[in-house]
C-alpha cells in the first residue's frame, strides 16, 4: 500500500529510477496502484492509436492516387464564405477547454472542494458531449457527400477507411469518457469520495484519487486529438 | 492519498496559463495550415506545435512533471518503438508507391489510351 511505500523517502532522479526498478517490490513508489494502472492502460492505448496513425501513413504514402485535401473536405460555408476546417477548429478548442476544466476539477478535488470539483466535472462532461455531437454532425456531412470506407468523390479511396476508423475510435473514447465523467459527478456530489462509500461496479471505496485517475484518461483523449488534428487534418 | 497533496500547490494562474498556451498553439497550427508557405515548412511547424501541445498536456495537466522518473520512463520509453515503425513503414510505403507507379499506373494508362 501507499502508506508502507512512503515510509522512507526514495532518492529522486536517475538514481531513484534505478533503485525503483531494482527494488524487488513496489516499483512506482508513492503512487498507489490506481494511477500506475491507468498509465499502463494509457500506454497500451498509445500503441493502438499509434498503430492506427502508422497505418494511415502507410496507406497515404503507398497510394498513387491523390490524397483528398483535408482543408477543402472539412470546409464549412459560413455567411457565403468557405472557411477551411472551421468545424474541426471549433472541436479542437472545445476539447482543449474540456481538458482545462478537468485539470481544475482535479485541483479542486485535492482541495476537497466537493461542489466546485463536481461542477467542473459536469462542465467537462458537457463539453465532451458537445464534441461528440459535432463529430456526429461532421460524419453526417461527409456521408451525405458520398464518403464511404471504400470510396470518396475526391481521390484515394483509403481516405474514408482511415478517417472513419481513427475519428470513430477517438469518438468512442470520448463517449466512454463522458459516461465515466457523469458517473464520477454523481459520486463526487453525493460525497462518496469523502465517505469512502463502495462503488456500484467494483465495490471499491471512494477515494479522491479517482478524480485524478479519470482526469488522466480524459487528458489522454485530448492528447490523442492533438495528434489526430495535426496528422489527419493539417498534414 | 496524503502522498499527492503536494500537487495541489500549483497556483490557479498556472492552469489558465497552460490553457491559454494550448489555445495559442492550436491557432498557430491552424494559421500555418491555411497560409501559403512551402509545404515542408508547414509540416515542420505543424509537427512542432503538435509536440509542444502534447508536452504541455502531459507535463502539467497529466501531472507528469511531479511523477517519479520510473513512472515517466515506463510511459515514454516504449512508444519509441512507434518511432522505429514510423521509419520502417515510411520507407516501405514510399517503395510500394514507386512500385505501383512503375508497374501498375503507367501500364494501366498506356493500355487504356491505346484502345
Amino acid at each position: 500500500m501507499a502508506e508502507s511505500a512512503s515510509q522512507e523517502t526514495p532518492p529522486p532522479g536517475f538514481t531513484g529510477m534505478i533503485s525503483d526498478w531494482s527494488s524487488d517490490q513496489t516499483t512506482f513508489k508513492g503512487a498507489g496502484w490506481g494511477k500506475p494502472m491507468m498509465w499502463l492502460f494509457i500506454l497500451s492505448d498509445i500503441f493502438i492509436f499509434g498503430v492506427f496513425l502508422l497505418g494511415y501513413m502507410s496507406a497515404r504514402l503507398a497510394t498513387p492516387d491523390p490524397w483528398p485535401d483535408a482543408a477543402e473536405v472539412f470546409a464549412l460555408t459560413m455567411f457565403g464564405v468557405q472557411v477551411p476546417l472551421l468545424l474541426i477548429a471549433i472541436m479542437t478548442f472545445i476539447l482543449i477547454s474540456s481538458s482545462g476544466t478537468m485539470a481544475l476539477a482535479v485541483k479542486y478535488g485535492y482541495e476537497r472542494n466537493r461542489k466546485i470539483c463536481g461542477r467542473l466535472i459536469l462542465a467537462t462532461a458537457t463539453l465532451g458531449a458537445i464534441f461528440v455531437g459535432m463529430q456526429v454532425f461532421e460524419w453526417t456531412i461527409l456521408i451525405m457527400d458520398g464518403v464511404r470506407p471504400w470510396a470518396n468523390p475526391w481521390g484515394a479511396s483509403q481516405f474514408g477507411a482511415t478517417f472513419f476508423l481513427i475519428t470513430g475510435f477517438h469518438g468512442t473514447h470520448v463517449t466512454i469518457g463522458v459516461i465515466a465523467l457523469l458517473y464520477m459527478y454523481r459520486k463526487v456530489m453525493r460525497g462518496d469520495l469523502d465517505d469512502g462509500r463502495p462503488g456500484a461496479i467494483t465495490g471499491r471505496k471512494g477515494r479522491w484519487e479517482m478524480v485524478e485517475i479519470l482526469g488522466l484518461y480524459w487528458h489522454f483523449v485530448d492528447l490523442v486529438w492533438v495528434f489526430i488534428f495535426a496528422f489527419f487534418y493539417l498534414w | 492519498m496524503s502522498d499527492h497533496d503536494e500537487h495541489a500547490t500549483m497556483p490557479l494562474k498556472s492552469y489558465y496559463w497552460v490553457w491559454g498556451w494550448l489555445f495559442v498553439l492550436s491557432v498557430c497550427s491552424y494559421i500555418v495550415d491555411i497560409s501559403p508557405i512551402p509545404q515542408m515548412l508547414q509540416w515542420i511547424l505543424i509537427t512542432f506545435f503538435m509536440i509542444a501541445k502534447a508536452a504541455l498536456i502531459m507535463a502539467v495537466f497529466m501531472h507528469m512533471q511531479w511523477e517519479r522518473l520510473s513512472l515517466v520512463t515506463m510511459v515514454l520509453v516504449p512508444p519509441g518503438a512507434l518511432l522505429f515503425a514510423l521509419f520502417v513503414f515510411g520507407f516501405e510505403g514510399l517503395h510500394i508507391e514507386t512500385v505501383r507507379e512503375t508497374f501498375f499506373v503507367n501500364e494501366f494508362f498506356s493500355r487504356t489510351e491505346g484502345r
